[in-house]
């Protein structure tokens, strides 16, 4: 507001202050209330609302924050990366993690000896699986051969001493109809 | 504005702060206040409430980052308490009507120890008093107080680019009124 008149009254409304009078007595009137108000210093609370937030409360939600995002970014990658390992064969980046981790934790999680036998089963038809699709791809390594008869060997006998006359004939009826592969691997453990 | 807590209020740094705030704001917070209710001793009387009601906020460790637009803000509202004990009416409906902005300017005659000015600027006064008082508000605040859009916006609890409008408008308005070229 450039205007010569409304300057002027502006600084005529600048011209509104108390006397020095007043000021003192004012301020008089506010030092007693100063000196019987200071002593009474309240704690603010680390559950203050959002607005006025204690710094180490302030800190520890960024703490919080850092460690549950942490956890989330865990679970999505861990879950993504077992997902990803079901399929993988000997010889890919992932195949680690599916026999190292996300299977014995599938026999961990087994509920019951039967589902433990179960689950055991299902991961020497898996290991068969997959010699058997590498030799049908001409990707079979010898270093692979040896460490599918190594797993297979150590879980047949293991189950051969846990399982029931029954059950054994019944798997190994199953394992029969893979015997070329074993055959192949040299492994009579099943028999 | 942001209030945040301090780490550490140690009493005698408060009241120094105190002190200095005090000497560089009073005169601002007595006018705006006289100004709102007309009266030397009333506004005398919320000047003061408005300074206690300071020191508490700043015990309590807050760390007022405008002091100027805090102090503001506490006089705006304890203006509107005022005119809510004064007149039996709802707050919602005072803020609406914008009542409370009653004698925004002086000239009004319960105005006590009102200014000795020349014919211009009373002239100018009682053509400013004839805006409306959302115009009024702003306009006061931004060039006779100085303060920033952004204050302004804090005090008014409105966007700083509604304040900028507000201002535009306002200054608008006067330039009709009275007939100046207003740049």
């Amino acid at each position: 507001m450039n205007h010569k008149n409304i300057q002027k009254a502006v600084e005529s409304l600048r011209k509104i202050v108390l006397t020095q009078q007043e000021k003192k007595a004012l301020y008089a009137r506010l030092e007693k209330y100063v000196d019987s108000h200071r002593e009474a210093m309240p704690i603010v609370s680390p559950f203050y609302s959002d607005t006025v937030t204690v710094p180490y409360m302030r800190m520890y939600k960024v703490f919080l924050s850092c460690a549950a995002l942490s956890m989330i970014a865990i679970i999505v990658l861990g879950s993504t990366t077992v997902i990803a390992s079901a399929n993988t064969l000997p010889g890919d980046v992932l195949y680690p993690v599916k026999v190292r981790v996300s299977e014995p934790l599938m026999l961990l999680l087994a509920m019951t000896s039967e589902s433990h036998q179960r689950i055991q089963i299902s991961q020497i038809e898996e290991r068969l699986r997959e010699v058997e699709t590498l030799a049908r791809e001409n990707r079979l390594a010898p270093t692979t051969v040896a460490m599918a008869k190594a797993l297979v060997g150590d879980e047949v006998i293991d189950l051969r001493d846990k399982l029931s006359r029954k059950s054994w004939e019944d798997l190994r009826g199953r394992l029969s109809a893979r015997s070329g592969i074993f055959e192949y691997m040299g492994d009579r453990s099943f028999e | 504005m942001q209030s945040k807590p301090s780490t550490a209020n140690e009493p005698i740094h408060v009241k120094e702060r105190f002190s200095k705030i005090y000497s560089e704001y009073i005169d601002s917070i007595f006018r705006y206040c006289l100004l709102k209710v007309s009266d030397r001793d009333i506004a005398i009387d919320l000047a003061h409430d408005v300074f206690t009601k300071y020191w508490d906020s700043l015990i309590q460790g807050m760390i007022v980052s405008h002091d100027k637009a805090f102090l503001f803000t506490i006089a705006r509202n304890r203006i509107i308490d005022w005119y809510r004990r004064k007149k039996p009416v709802s707050l919602d409906a005072l803020q609406e009507q914008e009542e409370w902005s009653e004698g925004l300017l002086p000239g009004s005659d319960n105005a006590k120890g009102a200014l000795e000015m020349d014919t211009e600027s009373r002239f100018l006064i009682s053509k400013i008093r004839e805006l409306s008082a959302t115009a009024q508000q702003v306009l006061y605040l931004r060039y006779i107080e100085d303060l920033k859009p952004k204050e302004i916006s804090d005090i008014l609890h409105i966007k700083e680019s509604a304040v900028s409008v507000r201002i535009h408008r306002g200054l608008n308005e006067l330039r009709k009124v009275t007939g100046y070229e207003i740049r």
